[in-house]
């Protein structure tokens, strides 16, 4: 997990360090009164996912990537070349840079057909418009869209759009591919479809990819690496599976549903060999030993701030207090709503701490789980994952 | 009952209605006193006369003239009057619209005045060239820019104004420079507002009276237009000034028809 750079001034002007095409983006830029400030490498061939809340800052990222919103402070670079440096005085402006977008909702010409969509590229670049159709024309075929290549956008469904919007970019030769938000228009039957056919031509593309989404599975199926974004800020960065394992914020948490307590390693392990942690937000956890939690030993010195996971599904609830039993964790609560999904539902559980349940439709039943019951739930000491706060 | 009830439904109280039908009565019963009073037997040969046929030409000539003009200065203006910030930019805009609402010999004058030859330009013009631009067919198609061009450029104005943005920063992204993208996405949006904007401007053009007299005079075959010869041949000739009327009155319809049909319906003239 990286945390965002700190202020970037004038005397931490940056030399070329990027590698061979490498996309290197360590700035400030502002927009209506919102600052983003992040620093964050994306290599070659890998894709980055920018997830966050709305008004986190993604798209104003891209924006200033494909150089629509200038940096105020810091440095854009894409293989080896500055795009953007505001104390040196560089702005390539966007139809200078290599960067494909494919912008949120597609802006796709409507005055023209799909072909002609897709030469614009190629014919902005100076290419005849014999040569630019057949550039398009090769595009078309390599996202399966020949077929559709005299229509106009209007004539197309929402997975056609998107796919020409890609062809469109792509057709630009770009060293950097930039999708905002590329499933929003679509509705969950097509999503499903288009996820599939996306990540495999994304899969082709040599350059970095940064794709801004704000739903947690896209970012998963579709990118290498992770980056949350909260209020301009980058709050967790890493690899898809240890972000979900081990979110930095509730925000993070409640995406890849996890329960997450923030709290202080205590003095009192009570004699055990494990980890007493005192939450932020009242209750205690106990926690297995140092390997299990992960914690290095400096941090499992009392009184540093870690951060608690626990999964729903590893968390019981019981009607009465369970007698003697292996969970060391127990508590007792009240059932303060509940929510199927799946095969399972989830039971909010109001406590110290408040706690999330999944529990099977058929233990629902079996013990008349209802708002306003009064439960007990036990986690086992091992299901808790003990982390440092970042 | 029923009656009277489909009549509260459907019909207006009659404080609104009889006003509306003496209002539209007022703007009709000129037109069809013009239609009644038209000397339709010997329209033909009034219509041939070559004096007639030289006036239609030059309104036509001068009033396409004069569209051309207003597109190639009026399109580049309304496009910097819709999306250059600058200081200055809505006086700008409050003046040029300026002689929409000027009486048009007002206009003439002034262009008098700028052009005349001993005028704010004029006399430069005149020192360099010996050229005199009063009462030239130049004059006449200057006139009708004058009071004409403005027609377009605020309803060009107004649809760069209310184009997508968006589509130009796609645009951008895709490798196009600024005037690519104005040639091949900003304008081709706007298409049926400046096809809109320059019917207007090319109607407008064609009935001009005002300025042109004053700024061009009214000599046969050089400035004299429609307009002019109908005023004129009303004193000496009422016949052939209805006749010529009629044919004002038949392009003012066309112009009216192909604008309901094809572009104020599909286009985004508001």
């Amino acid at each position: 997990m990286t945390q965002a750079g700190g202020s970037i001034g004038a005397d931490e002007r940056p030399v070329a360090v990027t590698a061979q095409g490498e996309l290197c983006f360590s700035g400030r830029a502002e927009r209506g009164g919102f600052a983003l400030q992040v620093t964050v490498r994306v290599a070659p061939g890998e894709s980055l996912a920018v997830l966050g809340p709305n008004g986190a800052g993604k798209s104003t990222l891209l924006r200033a990537l494909a150089g629509l919103t200038p940096l105020t402070a810091g440095h854009i670079e894409l293989d080896g070349v500055v795009l953007d440096d505001p104390s040196a005085g560089v702005l390539v402006p966007p139809e200078q840079r290599r960067v494909g977008l494919v912008f949120q909702g597609y802006r796709l010409f409507p005055h023209l057909s799909v072909r002609d969509n897709v030469a614009f590229g190629p014919r902005s670049a100076g290419l005849p418009r014999r040569a630019s159709r057949a550039a398009a024309d090769e595009w078309l075929a390599r996202l399966d869209l020949t077929a559709l290549a005299a229509r106009r956008p209007r004539e197309l469904s929402g997975g056609q759009a998107q796919r020409v919007a890609l062809a469109r970019a792509l057709a630009t030769d770009p060293a950097l591919l930039l999708l905002d938000e590329p499933m929003a228009a679509l509705d969950a039957r097509t999503r499903l479809e288009v996820r599939a056919t996306l990540r495999e031509h994304l899969r082709h593309f040599a350059g970095p990819v940064v794709v801004v989404t704000h739903d947690p599975l896209e970012a998963m199926v579709m990118a290498d690496r992770l980056l949350v974004l909260e209020g301009g800020r980058t709050v967790q960065q890493g690899r898809p599976a240890d972000v979900a394992r081990r979110p930095a914020t509730d925000y993070v948490a409640r995406l890849v549903g996890l329960n997450l307590y923030a709290g202080t390693v205590a003095a009192d392990a009570g004699g055990e060999p494990g980890l007493h942690v005192a939450l932020s937000g009242g209750g205690r956890l106990y926690a297995a030993g140092l390997p299990t939690s992960g914690l290095d030993g400096g941090a499992a010195v009392p009184g540093s701030r870690v951060l608690v996971a626990v999964r729903p599904a590893a968390v019981s609830v019981h009607l009465q207090r369970p007698g003697a039993g292996s969970p060391r964790n127990v508590w007792p609560g009240r059932v303060a709503g509940m929510e199927p999904s799946a095969d399972r539902v989830r039971v909010q559980v109001r406590g110290e701490p408040d706690v999330l349940v999944d529990v099977t439709p058929a233990a629902v039943a079996e013990l008349a789980l209802r708002p306003g019951l009064d439960v007990w739930v036990s986690v086992k000491a091992t299901e808790l994952d003990v982390y440092p706060e970042p | 009952m029923t009656h009277r009830r489909r009549r509260g439904h459907h019909g207006a109280p009659w404080p609104l209605g009889l006003p509306a039908l003496a209002g539209a009565a007022f703007l009709l019963v000129p037109l069809v006193g013009l239609l009644q009073r038209a000397p339709w037997s010997a329209l033909p040969q009034l219509l041939t006369d070559p004096a007639v046929a030289q006036a239609l030409r030059l309104s036509l000539v001068s009033a396409t003239a004069a569209t051309l003009i207003g597109m190639a200065l009026g399109i580049p203006l309304a496009w910097v009057l819709a999306r250059v910030r600058l200081p200055g930019v809505n006086l700008v805009r409050a003046l040029i619209t300026l002689p929409l609402v000027l009486p048009p010999v007002v206009g003439g004058v002034a262009l008098l005045m700028a052009f005349g030859r001993r005028g704010l330009l004029g006399q430069y013009l005149y020192e360099w060239s010996g050229f005199s631009l009063p009462f030239t067919t130049a004059a006449v198609v200057l006139a009708e820019t004058f009071v004409a061009m403005p027609f377009l450029v605020i309803t060009v104005e107004g649809a760069f104004r209310g184009a997508d943005r968006d589509l130009d920063e796609a645009a951008a992204t895709l490798g196009a420079r600024r005037m690519t993208v104005f040639r091949r996405v900003t304008l081709p949006l706007v298409g049926p507002s400046v096809v809109a904007g320059a019917v207007l401007c090319w109607a407008r053009a064609l009935g001009e009276f005002g300025a042109t007299i004053t700024f061009a005079g009214n000599f046969p075959g050089r400035t004299q237009t429609m307009p002019l010869s109908v005023y004129l041949a009303l004193e000496s000739n009422p016949d052939a000034a209805i006749a010529l009327s009629l044919v004002l009155l038949l392009v003012s319809v066309a112009v009216l028809v192909a604008m309901r049909t094809r572009w104020l319906r599909a286009g985004g003239v508001s």
